[in-house]
């Protein structure tokens, strides 16, 4: 009973806290101006881009003989080892 | 007027009166609670995916632990703790109905509280949440809830025993 009365009184006091009209069509016209969030790149995608971009790289390097200019050919190698 | 934004204007019309009260009572100053609820809902908004399969008990328990976290937030602001946040029967809202004198400093009373026993009273007894709810809200253990809900009853009997004993 006791608690009954307090929660009468509390509920009472209260009511006269309201969230008005106009914030509620402030969260509505922020919503609405919000600019699209672009999308971060997954982890996926940047690993892929990565792996194409080493792959387009040794693949020009050994078209242009930089990489064989740079290594050298296998001969050579072996004999440099011998 | 799309799915999402139609979906948070009805939990805006159906909830907002709920986390004004609490985050009145969580920061003493309307105007501030006003701005929290509004960056709550804002929360809300980009996080509505998560609730879509919930009953609305959990979307109301939903919504208020994000507006209790926003008041968090703004009680951790610098600004929050210069300001003097004494409650004076001025900085209290209009009731809505006419009440009689001796109840009407029990907002008072309750605003005095320590802030977390006031979360566990205007839960209790406003937002009428069963304790697992309650608990579940503040993200406390449910021992916790009955802790202060048992403390915040012994405050409240000393300090507001005109009401109890006039009941």
């Amino acid at each position: 009973m006791h608690e009954d009365a307090f929660r009468q009184a509390l509920r009472q006091r209260l009511d006269g806290v309201r969230f008005p009209e106009e914030s509620r069509l402030q969260v509505l016209t922020q919503i609405k101006r919000e600019p699209k969030v672009k999308k971060k790149l997954s982890l996926g995608l940047i690993l892929a881009f990565a792996l194409i971009l080493i792959t387009l790289t040794v693949l020009a390097a050994t078209q242009t003989g930089l990489l064989q200019y740079l290594v050298g050919s296998p001969e050579k190698a072996s004999q440099r080892a011998g | 007027m799309e799915d999402k934004t139609r979906e948070l204007d009805r939990l805006m019309r159906a909830y907002g009166d709920d986390l004004m009260r609490i985050s009145f009572v969580y920061l003493k100053d309307l105007h501030l609670a006003q701005d929290a609820v509004q960056d709550a809902f804002l929360k809300a908004y980009n996080k509505l995916e998560d609730i879509r399969e919930r009953d609305e008990a959990a979307i109301k328990s939903w919504l208020i632990r994000i507006a209790v976290n926003t008041c968090k937030d703004y009680r951790r602001s610098a600004w929050f703790r210069r300001v003097d946040r004494r409650l004076t029967p001025e900085m209290l809202p209009e009731v809505a109905a006419p009440s009689q004198e001796d109840k009407s400093d029990l907002l008072d009373t309750v605003m005095r509280l320590p802030l977390a026993l006031r979360q566990v009273i205007l839960l209790t007894y406003y937002e009428n949440m069963s304790p697992e709810m309650a608990a579940q809200t503040l993200q406390i253990s449910r021992a916790s809830y009955y802790r202060r809900l048992n403390k915040a009853r012994g405050m409240l009997r000393i300090n507001a025993e005109r009401w109890y004993s006039n009941a």
